[in-house]
């Protein structure tokens, strides 16, 4: 089953957070090599997994690195807004370990410059996350 | 700004008929273009790229009412 697990410092004042890699997704990625243009590489980024997020986020920046064009509008609110419209698109997550993941990403900007992408329940909702307080260590499986 | 705005509005001039043949399916719209129909998100995306290419165009739910995505946290910055 593949899995990666982070062991942090400090679990509760950090959050869970890992560093992966941003990709197109493979629809995108086939496009442009049919139309013989360069696959961006991946983007690298500090991703918090937030089970209070619906779903995935990254940051306008990693959006506009990978030349991502939008494929959807998604309507999201937040404590401090109601149906804010926002872009979504395609992409691949490349975790630890090679865990690699497709998803539908929605392009917001971050508080602050510490985490560029949120792992959300669309994520979460294809495996098995075990968070284990005591030894500042979570893990997640497909 | 917001790069899908003609396909908003013919999805939006178009829904009262998506919902009587597939609600709940997935719609692609290109432009003033609905290009078809399908089962799920991502069949109806690979057929935009494999039509399209890499432009923007927008897949949708039809749905009767658009739920928005939500966030408990305060870490976005909208």
């Amino acid at each position: 089953m593949p899995s990666f697990a982070v062991q942090l410092p400090n679990l509760q004042a950090l959050g869970p957070l890992v560093d992966i890699r941003v990709l197109v997704g493979t629809p995108v990625e086939q496009a442009l090599q049919r139309a013989g243009t360069p696959v961006p590489q991946p983007v690298a980024v500090k991703a918090m997994i937030d089970t209070g997020a619906s779903g995935s986020v990254i940051d306008p920046n990693t959006a506009k690195q990978l030349g991502l064009q939008p494929v959807g509008i998604v309507y999201i609110s937040t404590p401090s807004s109601v149906n804010v419209p926002c872009p979504q698109y395609v992409v691949k997550l490349l975790f630890p370990n090679n865990v690699i993941i497709e998803a539908f990403a929605i392009e917001a900007p971050m508080q602050g410059q510490q985490i560029q992408c949120l792992i959300g329940r669309d994520v979460l909702a294809l495996g098995v996350l075990v968070y284990t307080g005591y030894m500042n260590l979570f893990l997640f499986s497909l | 700004m917001n790069r899908l705005a003609t396909e908003l509005k013919t999805f939006g001039t178009n829904l009262p008929v998506l919902l009587g043949a597939s609600e709940g399916k997935f719609v692609l719209i290109r432009g003033e273009e609905i290009v078809g129909v399908f089962d799920n998100q991502m069949d109806a995306v690979s057929a935009g790229y494999g039509k399209f290419g890499n432009v923007p165009f927008l897949v949708k739910q039809i749905l009767k009412v658009d739920m928005p995505v939500g966030f408990v946290s305060n870490l976005l910055a909208v």
